[in-house]
């Protein structure tokens, strides 16, 4: 599956924004990204193929995952 | 001695010249903290219905905050405030800088502005000494001419300025005053109240220093919270993309603000996003008085066909939406120069936007023609049409006259249906925010004030879950998620709650972006700077105690002024449902939300109209 990171969430742990890894089966998005190693997820929002999800929905190995900062308003 | 605030208020009248020292008694600045409660202090006994906000019966106001001008971040905001030309009601307007700061250093808690002066003049203020001086040569100039004159002809580039540009001159209702003119205090036309004293500009220089209490703890919490932010995300985003970091969220949420708030989600989204803006016209990052956030974006363009002068810093979210996706344009140079043009003429980009989108909706509808327009072919997304209706409306010159009056009026004209989609409440512009994706936004344009504003509580979206921003604001009694979408109690609590804090914040004069939740330090900790720089032993319950008065005090000088819950009607396209996005086909719920609010008045002690209990005054002894 295809995934972007918002440079936010980028820090010194080797991630790159945009990445693609094999997903053997169907998994949470919060699995996902953990597994990757991508940090402070409490202050993201989540899009799978454009579409806002929640953090526990099952994302697909055809799937395109976007992270993006929460929005907070102001 | 006091600490963190001087006690001591400037007030100017301008019909007479007089100028003196009033002393604020520390018991009101405790009651009241700064920002809009003073405002509130000062307006109660000056104004009433009858008051022309154009007239010298009408004073305005330069407010700071007991925080303001503390050495530690988010503590920049000065605070305007007036009898609004828009609402006809209780008026402010916030922004960052250096200006407040420096006020207070000067030795001033504020300055009351009375009268109107018979000639073009601006104030000079060096600490004690404060002199009204002409500026009949700088009439008719835009703020950067200006600003550079000012400092040149008194010999000293430091000045800080608080300024008008022709619009306000003009008295264009959603005229703005601009600090240093990077910093706008754009809403509720306070440019236009300061046109109408003659006033061009208020320059400040402040040696005196303000006293803290404990000057070891605020450099702690300071240097802590400098440490502290670098890596956190949401003061990381801000630094990294600004206030647009959220752009592209907004855009696939559905609720990017899109040709008159028709749609959800604009195709050209990407380009015109944070992350764009960064990777292009972006030169500089900066900050306010003592912040390591650095939201502020600086953007240069000098190229054939257009050049855009960075000293007017650059455009944030809400200029880039309104003069972007809301016209139906995609292009940042073209953004960046409206952003330029509007603080150069002094004008609200959100109203300025906004009106200028309706127009567009007005002309593709057959509402308007050419005729009308001056032969301006006024389609979404036509850039030169943005740029010349800009100048037009800064010089209520031919069609521009019209808009220049705000969308409530230009439907009047216009007739028609276009009252359903002239986006304001109370008269004022909606900004950059689409309540069909999030309630609480909805709640705050209704009943704040001041006409919509987006900033009257944290928004929704960012508490749908657990999580850090929860776990941050449990201290405030807030503790269950919110479904941005929901009614009924749960809303109302939500939106209470976050409204009392976000209130007490503009009170003591500190940036919604620094303390949590939508900034990063923690609450108590903030709590302890305040503490710190006044000796006094502030608790959370006494803030949101202190940010209920605010707005209970508001909302009272409201009703009074004949500004009532039947001001509150949110425009007919809210009600009606998206045309794309990931919201396409949703709408809000008109009997849900009007039974919310309902909830929310029962919470905050008003009656089913709307108006304070007595019971409820007395609490807040008001």
């Amino acid at each position: 599956m295809k995934i972007e990171i918002s440079e936010i969430f980028i820090d010194d742990n080797k991630l790159k924004k945009n990445i693609e890894i094999e997903l053997k089966e169907p998994k949470k998005v919060v699995d996902i990204l953990e597994e990757l190693g991508v940090k402070n997820l409490g202050y993201a929002d989540f899009y799978l193929n454009d579409k806002k999800v929640k953090k526990d929905t099952i994302a697909k190995n055809d799937d395109l995952l976007t992270v993006l900062p929460i929005i907070g308003g102001g | 001695m006091t600490y963190g605030y001087s006690g001591k208020i400037l007030k100017v009248n301008l019909s007479t010249g007089e100028i003196k020292s009033e002393n604020l008694p520390g018991e009101i600045m405790r009651k009241y903290m700064g920002g809009k409660g003073l405002v509130y202090y000062y307006l109660k006994d000056s104004i009433d219905k009858d008051t022309d906000p154009y007239s010298e019966d009408n004073p305005l106001l330069f407010m700071t905050g007991v925080a303001s001008g503390i050495p530690a971040a988010g503590t920049s905001r000065m605070i305007i405030g007036t009898k609004s030309p828009i609402t006809g009601g209780f008026g402010i307007s916030e922004s960052g800088g250096f200006i407040a700061p420096e006020l207070k250093k000067a030795g001033w808690d504020g300055i009351v502005v009375e009268g109107v002066s018979s000639k073009p003049i601006y104030l000079l203020i060096r600490d004690d000494k404060v002199e009204i001086k002409d500026a009949s040569h700088l009439w008719g100039k835009g703020n950067g001419e200006v600003n550079d004159i000012i400092k040149e002809e008194n010999d000293d580039k430091t000045l800080k300025l608080s300024q008008i540009g022709q619009a306000g001159e003009n008295k264009v209702q959603y005229a703005c005053v601009i600090n240093d003119l990077k910093h706008a205090c754009g809403r509720n036309g306070m440019g236009a109240v300061m046109g109408s004293k003659n006033l061009k500009a208020v320059a400040v220089k402040g040696t005196l220093g303000i006293n803290f209490k404990d000057k070891d703890k605020i450099t702690e919490i300071s240097k802590w919270y400098a440490k502290h932010q670098k890596d956190q995300p949401l003061s990381k985003g801000l630094y990294m993309y600004g206030t647009a970091a959220g752009l592209l969220g907004i855009d696939k949420s559905g609720i990017l603000p899109t040709r008159n708030f028709k749609q959800g989600s604009f195709e050209k989204a990407e380009d015109i996003s944070g992350e764009k803006l960064a990777e292009t016209v972006l030169i500089k990052r900066e900050g306010c008085f003592a912040c390591p956030v650095r939201c502020k974006r600086v953007v240069e363009i000098d190229n054939e066909k257009m050049k855009v002068d960075p000293k007017f810093g650059g455009p944030e979210y809400e200029t880039i939406a309104s003069m972007g996706s809301l016209c139906g344009i995609g292009d940042l140079e073209i953004i960046s120069k409206a952003h330029e043009m509007c603080n150069d003429y002094g004008l609200d980009s959100i109203s300025t936007g906004v009106s200028i989108s309706f127009a567009m909706e007005c002309y593709e509808k057959g509402l308007i023609s050419k005729n009308d327009t001056e032969g301006i072919e006024l389609n979404f997304g036509n850039e030169d049409a943005l740029l010349d209706l800009i100048k037009k409306i800064a010089y209520k010159d031919g069609f521009g006259s019209i808009l220049s009056q705000g969308v409530k009026k230009a439907s009047e004209i216009f007739g028609k249906d276009s009252n359903d989609f002239a986006m304001h409440v109370k008269g004022q512009e909606i900004p950059m925010h689409d309540p069909r994706g999030k309630i609480g936004v909805g709640m705050g344009y209704s009943l704040s004030p001041t006409g919509a504003d987006h900033v009257q509580a944290q928004h929704d979206t960012s508490l749908a879950d657990e999580g850090p921003i929860l776990d941050s604001v449990k201290v405030l009694g807030l503790t269950q998620p919110t479904d941005p979408m929901g009614y009924g109690k749960e809303k109302a609590y939500y939106y209470s709650t976050m409204e009392k804090w976000w209130s007490f914040l503009n009170m003591a004069g500190v940036c919604d972006f620094v303390p949590a939740p939508r900034g990063s330090m923690p609450i108590d900790k903030f709590i302890e700077l305040i503490n710190s720089a006044t000796g006094w032993d502030v608790t959370p319950e006494e803030c949101m105690e202190i940010g209920e008065r605010g707005i209970t005090a508001a909302r009272k000088l409201n009703y009074e002024l004949g500004v009532d819950e039947k001001t509150e009607e949110l425009p007919k396209r809210f009600y009606q449902p998206l045309e794309n996005g990931h919201l396409k086909g949703v709408s809000m719920d008109r009997d849900k939300f009007l039974d919310t609010k309902q909830e929310y008045y029962k919470m905050m002690g008003w009656d089913k109209e709307g108006y304070p209990t007595q019971e409820t005054l007395e609490k807040l002894a008001l």
